[in-house]
This record gives C-alpha cells, sequence and structure tokens, in this order.
C-alpha cells in the first residue's frame, strides 16, 4: 500500500505542474458548469417566446409552475442535466491514466520503476487512484458549482431560497461550512 | 560464493529466442563486462538479474536470492540489485532531487533517509548545484549520472550497468567511467553491459562474449604466456644473437629499436635485461604482450557466426 500512495502523490505533484494536462482535464467541467447556467440565465431573462413553447412540448413542462419560469428552468436543468455529470467520473479518468501509463513508457520510466521493490499491484493501485482521485474531485466541485450559479441565479429572482436539488448535492458534498445564504445576501 | 551464479538461464520473446543456456558467474567485488553485438541478449540477460521478469528455463542467483522460471522475482532481491537503464528515465517535472527522493522511498527508505542519500549523492556526481532543475532541463552526461546515483541510492549489493555511456559526450563519457571505477574501487559486484571494448579494458577484470548463448569467457589484460616488448634506447647489432643465447628465450625478432621476444616464462625477464646491459646495449623499457580485447571481440562473433549464432 506505501508503494501505491507514494505513486499517488508522485501522480499529483506531476498533474499539478502540468498545465496542458490541468486545462485538458478541466475543459469538459467548465463546459458542463458554464453552458447550463448560461442557458438558464438567457431562457429566463431573453428567451424568444417561440423558444419558451418549444422548451414546453420538448420537455413538457409547466412554464407557470411552482417558483414561476426560473424555479421550473432550474428544476428542468436539474432532471435534465445534473446525470451528465456522470459521464465525468468515466471520461477523465481514461484521460489520466492514458497520460499517466502511456507516459511512463514515453519516458522510459516503466524499466526503473519495476526495478524497484513494489509490487505490480501497488503499481496498479497507486495509477487507478492517480487516475480516480483527481477525477472525482474534479467532477463533485463541478457539480457544486453548476448547484451554486443555478441558486445565484435563482436567487436574483426568487430571493435567498434554496432549491432542493442543490441543497441536496451542498448536503452530500458536506459544504457546511460553506454559509450560501450569506454569500446569496452579499451578492444581492 | 559467487555473487551472480547464472545456469543455463533462456529466454524467449514470442518464439524468438532471446537467451540461450547462458552460464557464468561473477565473484563478490568483482567488475565483469558483458559483451556482444546488437540482439546479443545482454540486456535480457541484466533484466533477468534486475528481476523485471524470469527466465523460461535455467536459474540464477544473484546477491543470495534466486531466479527461476515461472517465480516472480523477490523484493529482497530487487531490494539487494541496482540496475542502470540504457535510457535515464526520470520524470520531467520533477526536478533531480525530488526525482532522486520518489525512487529512494519506492526502495523503501524513509523521507528523512531518502532526502539526505539524495543530497549526498548529488554532492558526490557534482550535481548539487542542478539538484533543483527540472530532470528535462539537465544535460545528458548529468541525467546519466543521475540514473547511477538512483542505482546506488538503496546501497544495492550488486550493480547491474546497461551501457552506461551510449551516446554521451567525451567529457560525459569520461565522468561516467570515474564513477564506475569508483565504485569498483568500493568492491561492489558490476555488471557491465557494453558495446565499447575500451571501456571493458578499462574497468574490467573478465568479461563474457555472448551471442545469445555464452561463447567465451575473457580475461581482460591478460598477459599473453610469456611475450615481451623491449625497447632499445639506441640501436645496438649484439641485442638480438645475446638473447638468443639465453636458455630461456625461445624465440626473437627484431623491428627497429623493438625486440620481440618470447620467453619460457615471464620469471625470464630479469636474465633477458642482464644479458642486454652485458652485451652494451641500452634498456628503455621491457612490456608484457597482452592480449588484445578488440582481437578476441573479432575472433568470437567469426566463431558465432560460424555456429550460426549470428547473421
Amino acid at each position: 500500500m506505501r508503494g501505491a500512495f507514494l505513486l499517488l502523490s508522485k501522480e499529483l505533484t506531476e498533474l499539478r505542474r502540468s498545465p496542458v494536462l490541468v486545462l485538458s482535464m478541466l475543459s469538459l467541467p467548465t463546459a458542463m458548469v458554464a453552458v447550463p447556467l448560461l442557458l438558464v440565465a438567457w431562457l429566463d431573462r431573453a428567451a424568444p417566446p417561440e423558444t419558451l413553447y418549444w422548451l414546453r412540448e420538448v420537455y413538457r413542462i409547466d412554464l407557470q409552475g411552482p417558483g414561476g419560469l426560473i424555479g421550473v428552468l432550474v428544476a428542468a436543468v436539474a432532471k435534465n442535466w445534473l446525470p451528465l455529470f456522470l459521464v465525468m467520473p468515466v471520461f477523465l479518468p481514461i484521460l489520466m491514466a492514458a497520460q499517466s501509463v502511456g507516459g511512463e513508457r514515453e519516458r522510459r520510466t516503466l524499466e526503473p520503476l519495476l526495478a524497484t521493490p513494489i509490487s505490480t499491484a501497488e503499481i496498479v493501485l497507486g495509477k487507478s487512484l492517480a487516475a480516480v482521485v483527481p477525477s472525482l474531485a474534479v467532477t463533485w466541485v463541478a457539480a457544486a458549482l453548476l448547484c451554486l450559479g443555478l441558486d445565484l441565479i435563482a436567487a436574483g429572482r426568487m430571493g435567498p431560497v434554496p432549491t432542493a436539488v442543490s441543497d441536496g448535492l451542498l448536503i452530500l458534498l458536506a459544504v457546511k461550512w460553506f454559509d450560501r445564504e450569506a454569500l446569496l445576501t452579499r451578492w444581492r | 560464493m559467487p555473487a551472480i551464479d547464472v545456469r543455463a538461464l533462456s529466454k524467449s520473446f514470442a518464439g524468438r529466442r532471446a537467451v540461450e543456456g547462458l552460464s557464468f558467474s561473477v565473484e563478490a567485488g568483482e567488475c565483469f563486462g558483458l559483451l556482444g553485438p546488437n540482439g546479443a541478449g545482454k540486456t535480457t540477460t541484466l533484466r533477468m538479474l534486475a528481476g523485471l521478469f524470469g527466465p523460461d528455463q535455467g536459474s540464477a542467483t544473484v546477491a543470495g536470492c534466486g531466479i527461476r522460471p515461472r517465480e516472480g522475482a523477490s523484493r529482497e532481491l530487487r531490494r539487494k540489485v541496482g540496475l542502470l537503464t540504457e535510457l535515464p528515465g526520470f520524470y520531467d517535472r520533477l526536478d533531480a532531487n525530488e526525482n532522486l527522493v520518489h525512487f529512494g522511498r519506492l526502495y523503501g527508505l524513509s523521507r528523512t533517509d531518502a532526502r539526505a542519500r539524495s543530497a549526498r549523492f548529488l554532492e558526490r556526481f557534482l550535481l548539487a548545484a542542478h539538484a533543483h532543475k527540472p530532470f528535462a532541463a539537465l544535460s545528458r552526461g548529468m541525467k546519466q549520472k543521475l540514473a547511477i546515483a538512483r542505482a546506488l541510492l538503496h546501497e544495492p549489493e550488486v550493480v547491474l550497468l546497461d551501457e552506461p555511456t551510449v551516446g554521451l559526450d567525451p567529457e560525459a563519457t569520461r565522468e561516467v567511467r570515474t564513477v564506475v571505477g569508483e565504485l569498483r574501487r568500493e568492491g561492489r559486484t558490476i555488471v557491465l553491459c557494453t558495446h565499447d571494448l575500451d571501456e571493458v579494458e578499462r574497468l574490467c577484470a573478465r568479461a563474457a562474449f555472448v551471442a545469445t548463448r555464452l561463447i567465451a569467457i575473457h580475461e581482460v589484460a591478460a598477459v599473453q604466456r610469456g611475450r615481451v616488448h623491449v625497447d632499445l634506447a639506441a640501436p645496438s647489432a649484439g641485442a638480438a644473437p645475446a638473447l638468443r643465447n639465453l636458455p630461456v628465450v625461445r624465440e626473437v625478432t627484431q623491428e627497429g629499436l623493438r625486440l620481440h621476444v618470447e620467453l619460457a616464462a615471464l620469471d625470464g625477464v630479469p636474465d633477458v635485461v642482464a644479458a642486454l646491459v652485458a652485451c652494451g646495449a641500452r634498456v628503455a623499457a621491457v612490456q608484457p604482450v597482452r592480449d588484445p580485447l578488440e582481437e578476441a571481440y573479432m575472433a568470437v562473433l567469426a566463431e558465432a557466426r560460424g555456429r550460426g549464432l549470428l547473421s
């Protein structure tokens, strides 16, 4: 196990020092957060009636439901967009693992690594953790940012009333230290 | 008991024999050369001895640890062996010191120990000023010295060096040879795998000629039995006849100021010098004739090709 954590630590150090890898790793989460937020903000403020009609027909939602238009839009995003975050913990580890394992071969570090007394299981575990841990962290942070963004947009219209979806996620994330109400109050 | 004892080691890759029935032994504290053309199985042999993979057949003992077919190499073996790979192989985004500390910890050292040893080896190999440079920013010679430092970081009993000076400029080559020479003087058991015959002549006492299987073991710098060159300081017509009269001398030929003398035994050299002085010749130097490694290598290659071991 010690060898696995040594490899994990080294991989995270290398990741921090690789702007290209960090950027490629953050591009998908950034898009996953920015696109729905911009979409909701635009729909709420400037969407033409044809678009709202189309939304109502395709998603079969009542645009006059609880919370008004913004409440309905946030609920629709929560329902249709948040499941896409399940893709990230699949996609990002592939990117990380390809870089990590392929990089060992490319840099000819695999042979010196195999010559050390750590076991194959430790190498596999270390590499797996190095692929999964940053990916999960990025996914959770991105999901939290989306929820926070939706809250901020909704709060502009509804006051600091938390949406059920974002509250649930934030509780799951255990970010109790984050005083969301205070932030929303300051924001306004 | 030898530090390395290799018995009938064989290894194939995808049906192609890389090593076949290879046997040799290396005494503790010996610097042993492994010579052979490209594809002769030298690197494969080193990798098996380092525990990277097991043989298909045969066995070996390295620093008391057994290597057998279908058995994974023990951690103990890897702790006792230091391997210098053909290319340095470090992480570009870590600096020289971080790389050494990382590998030191993988070899089981504590963080404090790994840091202390890294600092010591960087100092020893004149790399201390470059300790915090990224690996990618180091010169080829520095990278190679760093790789040697990694191979020694855990104080291995046996050091396996695969082409330590390949691709280096003359200055870096000299530095690396100096380091290997120091290791030899420290009494470490070294296996030096190289194409460079001059390197073997400088560093090794014995060398094995390998072409898939062992062809010969050569005593490096072995004195040819009873042959000496005598260099005269001035021409002397009576020198060669005077030597022919000595019972210890079998044959004498002269080329200018140099006499080629074949003796019954090397202990006849004082008689030769005395006879030359008695006949008025001025002796500048007497040198035993050494067996040239290059000649032996070429002869072995020719023999290997004759036996169909090389294309």
